[in-house]
């Protein structure tokens, strides 16, 4: 795998300079060429060699079946920004210099893509968003998108929204932690006005804490005293194991409702045992007993052509929960691009957008896709499903809650 | 190789290459013109710690805090107020360097790893401001929408900038700012800031104020951060709090420390590495991070000197000036009624150890006094004290009708109240000639601004303290070894530099502690012309030393210490016969000739 990514790279490298060369001669099109910028090396790189790794399986599929309209498909650029945004920005000033390019796969986080989006936006080619949460990423008006660009993430509004309505059924007295990100404050938010608007209860108490605290006491001691029935949290998985164990030491016996964080590798080592129980929500395309064709057709490609390595998980039979969000939604971005081009039989910018705008009930690997001019965003609250963690026989794992 | 790239650094090659680089801008793809922008932005920020750290030998560890406020500041400002970018740039800088200003002062109180800690406690508060800001800086999410050329949204004077104009306009900008700095650096200022790295307490015998000094430092290098941060916000049109965390400070080191700290080629030969290599080292895929650390042990281990001390000459740290004949020198006449120095009934004690006990001395304009007794016996402390070290607990220092007790070292020293130290303090990377000029330090007349401006007039002063500091050297027997660096030189030869780098200041009072030690026969001959010399223009030079001979032929008068009180005044043949100093020192009656070492 580490020959193939560095062959990968050198031979992207080399692709470059030849494209480089070519500028402006007007190159026979007897491809159809992506770029792609990710965190494909570096502390972050789950998600952009992920992502790499999704969108070359969704570029072998096409080609498979003869490329798009009879072009072969080409991840022409492939450059590597290890999640800081200055490299990104240089990545994508590359990618976009570079005419060739038909459609852009964007960086594995919310930081490099916002300091990336503005140029994309402007140059107007269509740019796949796989990862970056954040709506104004896709959205920096509510309700207008950015005419380009297109977001396969599990959106921080989505996910609030999924989390309010299951609390707001099941519980009478939430209360609410957060990490004091934007991604913690807005997802509080929302789950804050969602629970009004869903069942007319307001959480009894809202706290907030640091990323990688090592000491969240004193906030769950308050939601305790308070007489919370239910501790929601929106934030990242270390942070989320560290309020589970503070609970089970306060002695704290209520259930622990998260974000996705709460299906996250770091959460179930840190936490260990005390994870049972916990709930959270997640793309649940993974977590079904049987996985829709899309998915094993997704599944056994990748299995094939990388092993059950890290992104796959431990269960050798399945694929892992949470690769919805590090492989397959690079995959589906890739793949609604692909389809968007051969719908405008075109490579003309505006005509992919407006054909990708017209896809309706196109069957993904995380969804059912339905795009409309107002609606950019890929998965909505319907794909995602709230899962718990269960001990049978010894074992821990992770089921749907049925409603 | 250092003397075949040496033509590098000729400023018509420079004037070249600049011109060069500005017209292949035209030709080159968006990306390199891209790349080209952010070394700039690099180039920036590494002199700007090069300022503080290779400079003026202070530590920072949130640089990035000041990158931040140019870079908010700037982007906020034209966003929100519209103000053009010429404005919006110098008001980043401005911030900026208000920024540093503000940390000198907490800076000023501590040092070394409480500074490295406290500045990074600075980047940190920075960082987490501009993350709970959320209505100012945007926040977590950042802040977009900065007018930006690569957006084509940045308009100046009703033109919009292109990617390539703006770089243009940065290279311009930066090559501006390094050749102000490059006037700045081998100005006195500058050379004042050298002087604080190597030895706060020597810079303050010359008359450098420590604490401005390095406020001075903290402000210019701050400036220089948030200029480079203005620039940043309009090349990407987008500000998040990532870009200015504790990485970003260590790298802006890293570049400095790799090119070369101390120099001006340094940095900007660093920035060249480090804007470059991350995107060199992708071929090494997921080892690329273990290629860089190993890339970094080596050229620390390698090059202590950093890659502008491998390939290039040394810098050199004054001007490029034509000396001017020295005036003939005029004695001092004195101006008071009184003695030129009393020191009356000083005392200081330390943890209660009384190192001296009301002390009274005494010194005339043009009379050498000699000051000697046993190790410990408070003869340092006594020229301490007068030289506004140390706080005396009791007494009074007069000086030419005027009072130095309670005075700051530095101001003892603008005063005309010189010394030397039992070991030479001078700054190793200097020249002989540079150490010398320092000297004149509390002479000089120009402001900074003309100073890096080059103006005439700091030019015109410059030759003129150069030529004062060749008279001296060619009198000190040094002419020979003037553009030496003074860490390649023998003891002997750097203890008669630091005497001609008092000399050059003019002095009015000289205190020499134990200038006769380790020299030999031949320089303490010079050592004794020197002491003539300044007697002869009407300088009081007060020697402490363990030289009896030495001493015999110079001084008109000796003061004997024991155990801080003074012992004995007077001639230095009623000495031997005074029984309390053979007691105390002499320890068996010795006669003239004969050198006594306690």
């Amino acid at each position: 795998m580490h020959r193939r990514s560095v062959i990968g790279l050198i031979g992207a490298a080399a692709l470059t300079a030849t494209i480089a060369l070519s500028v402006g001669t007007a190159a026979a099109q007897d491809s159809i060429k992506i770029g792609m910028t990710s965190a494909l090396t570096g502390p972050y790189n789950e998600y952009g060699e992920g992502g790499r790794r999704g969108v070359e399986l969704a570029i072998e599929k096409w080609n498979a079946k003869g490329g798009i309209n009879g072009k072969k498909v080409e991840l022409a650029m492939l450059l590597d920004d290890q999640l800081v945004p200055d490299r990104a920005v240089q990545n994508m000033r590359r990618l976009l210099d570079n005419k060739d390019l038909v459609g852009i796969i964007g960086p594995a986080g919310s930081g490099p893509t916002l300091a990336v989006i503005e140029m994309a936006a402007a140059d107007g080619r269509p740019y796949m968003n796989p990862v970056a949460q954040t709506p104004t990423v896709t959205y920096p008006t509510p309700g207008k998108p950015r005419p380009n660009v297109f977001s396969f993430a599990l959106q921080n509004d989505v996910e609030s929204t999924v989390l309010a309505r299951y609390v707001a059924k099941h519980f009478k007295m939430p209360g609410l932690v957060h990490e004091s990100t934007a991604y913690g404050m807005s997802g509080a938010d929302m789950i804050d006005k969602e629970l009004v608007a869903a069942g007319s209860i307001a959480p009894v108490a809202v706290e907030s804490y640091n990323q990688r605290t090592q000491d969240v006491t004193a906030q769950i001691a308050r939601l305790q005293r308070a007489g919370a029935d239910v501790v929601v949290c929106v934030g990242l998985g270390a942070d989320l194991a560290v309020i589970r164990r503070t609970m089970a030491r306060l002695n704290y016996k209520v259930p622990l409702v998260a974000s996705n964080g709460a299906l996250s590798i770091p959460y179930q080592e840190a936490a260990g045992d005390l994870v049972v129980g916990t709930r959270g929500s997640m793309v649940y395309v993974f977590g079904e007993d049987t996985l829709n064709p899309a998915a094993q057709g997704f599944a056994d490609a990748y299995k094939a052509k990388y092993g059950a390595d890290r992104w796959w998980g431990n269960d050798p039979q399945r694929p892992q929960i949470f690769m919805s969000l590090s492989v397959s939604n690079a995959y589906d971005a890739a793949d609604v691009l692909f389809e968007g081009i051969k719908r405008a039989n075109s490579t003309d910018p505006k005509a992919i957008a407006t054909a990708i705008e017209g896809i309706q009930g196109l069957r993904g690997v995380n969804a059912t896709y339905s795009f409309s001019p107002a609606k950019h965003h890929a998965i909505a609250p319907e794909d995602v499903a709230m899962f718990e963690y269960a001990k049978a026989a010894d074992k821990i794992a992770l089921k749907i809650v049925k409603e | 190789m250092r003397n075949s790239l040496t033509f590098l650094t000729r400023t018509p090659v420079v004037a070249a290459l600049l011109v060069a680089l500005g017209v292949a801008a035209e030709f080159a793809s968006g990306s390199t013109v891209q790349i080209w922008s952010f070394l700039l932005v690099n180039v920036l920020l590494a002199q700007s710690i090069n300022v503080l750290t290779g400079v003026a030998g202070q530590i920072s560890l949130g640089h990035a805090g000041f990158l931040g406020i140019g870079a908010y500041g700037s982007a906020l400002l034209m966003k929100n107020l519209g103000l053009p970018l010429p404005l919006a740039l110098v008001a980043g800088a401005v911030m900026g360097g208000a920024g540093g200003w503000l940390l000198s002062f907490a800076a000023g109180r501590v040092r070394e790893f409480y500074l490295a800690m406290m500045t990074l406690g600075f980047g940190m508060i920075f960082y987490e401001v501009v993350r709970e800001w959320t209505s100012l800086t945007g926040g977590v999410v950042g802040l977009s929408g900065v007018p930006s050329p690569s957006l084509r949204t940045l308009m100046l004077f009703g033109w919009r900038i292109d990617p390539v104009a703006y770089f243009q306009i940065t290279l311009a900008v930066v090559a501006g700012v390094v050749w102000l700095l490059r006037n700045f650096i081998t100005s006195p200022y500058g050379r004042a800031f050298f002087a604080i790295h190597v030895s706060e307490v020597a810079a303050g015998s010359i008359g450098v104020p420590r604490a401005a000094t390095k406020r001075n430092a903290y402000t210019l290098s701050a400036a220089l951060a948030g200029l480079a941060g203005g620039f940043y916000a309009h090349l990407v049109g987008y500000l998040g709090p990532e870009t200015f965390g504790l990485h970003r400070s260590v790298e802006a080191l890293v570049m400095a420390v790799v090119g070369g700290l101390g120099t001006l080629t340094g940095p900007v030969l660093g920035a060249i590495v480090f804007t470059y290599l991350p995107e060199k080292l992708q071929v090494f895929a997921e080892y690329q991070f273990m290629v860089y650390g190993l890339i970094l042990l080596l050229s620390f281990v390698l090059l202590p000197r950093g890659l502008a001390g491998l390939l290039l000459p040394r810098p050199r740290f004054s001007k490029d000036v034509e000396a001017l004949p020295p005036p003939p020198p005029v004695p001092y006449t004195a101006t008071g009624t009184g003695p030129l120095l009393s020191a009356e009934g000083v005392s200081i004690s330390f943890l209660g150890l009384r190192a001296l006990d009301n002390a009274s001395v005494t010194l005339g304009a043009g009379e050498i006094l000699g000051l000697v007794g046993p190790n410990g016996s408070g003869k340092s402390t006594l020229v301490n004290i007068i030289s506004g070290i140390y706080r005396p607990g009791d007494g009074v220092v007069r000086f030419d009708d005027g009072t130095l007790t309670g005075l700051p070292d530095h101001a003892v020293a603008r005063r005309g109240v010189l010394r030397t130290f039992q070991d030479p303090r001078l700054v190793p990377s200097f020249t002989v000639r540079e150490n010398v000029l320092l000297g004149g330090h509390r002479l000089y007349q120009q402001n900074p601004l003309a100073a890096a401006l080059n103006l005439p007039g700091a030019l015109r002063e410059d030759a003129e303290m150069l030529g004062r500091a060749e008279a001296i050297l060619a009198m000190a027997g040094l002419s020979h070894l003037a553009d030496t660096p003074v860490r390649d030189l023998p003891y002997g030869d750097q203890r008669m530099t630091e005497l001609s780098r008092v000399i050059l200041a003019n002095p009015r009072l000289v205190m020499l502690d134990e200038p006769a030690a380790g020299l030999s026969e031949g320089e303490l001959h010079k050592l004794g012309g020197l002491i003539r010399h300044l007697k002869a223009q009407g300088v009081g030079v007060i020697l402490i030393e363990h030289h009896m001979d030495f001493l015999n032929e110079l001084v008109d008068r000796v003061v004997v210490l024991d155990s801080g009180k003074v012992i004995y005044q007077g001639g230095m043949a009623g000495m031997y016969r005074d029984p309390a100093v053979v007691a105390a020192y002499l320890g068996t009656e010795t006669h003239p000739g004969e050198s006594v070492h306690a």
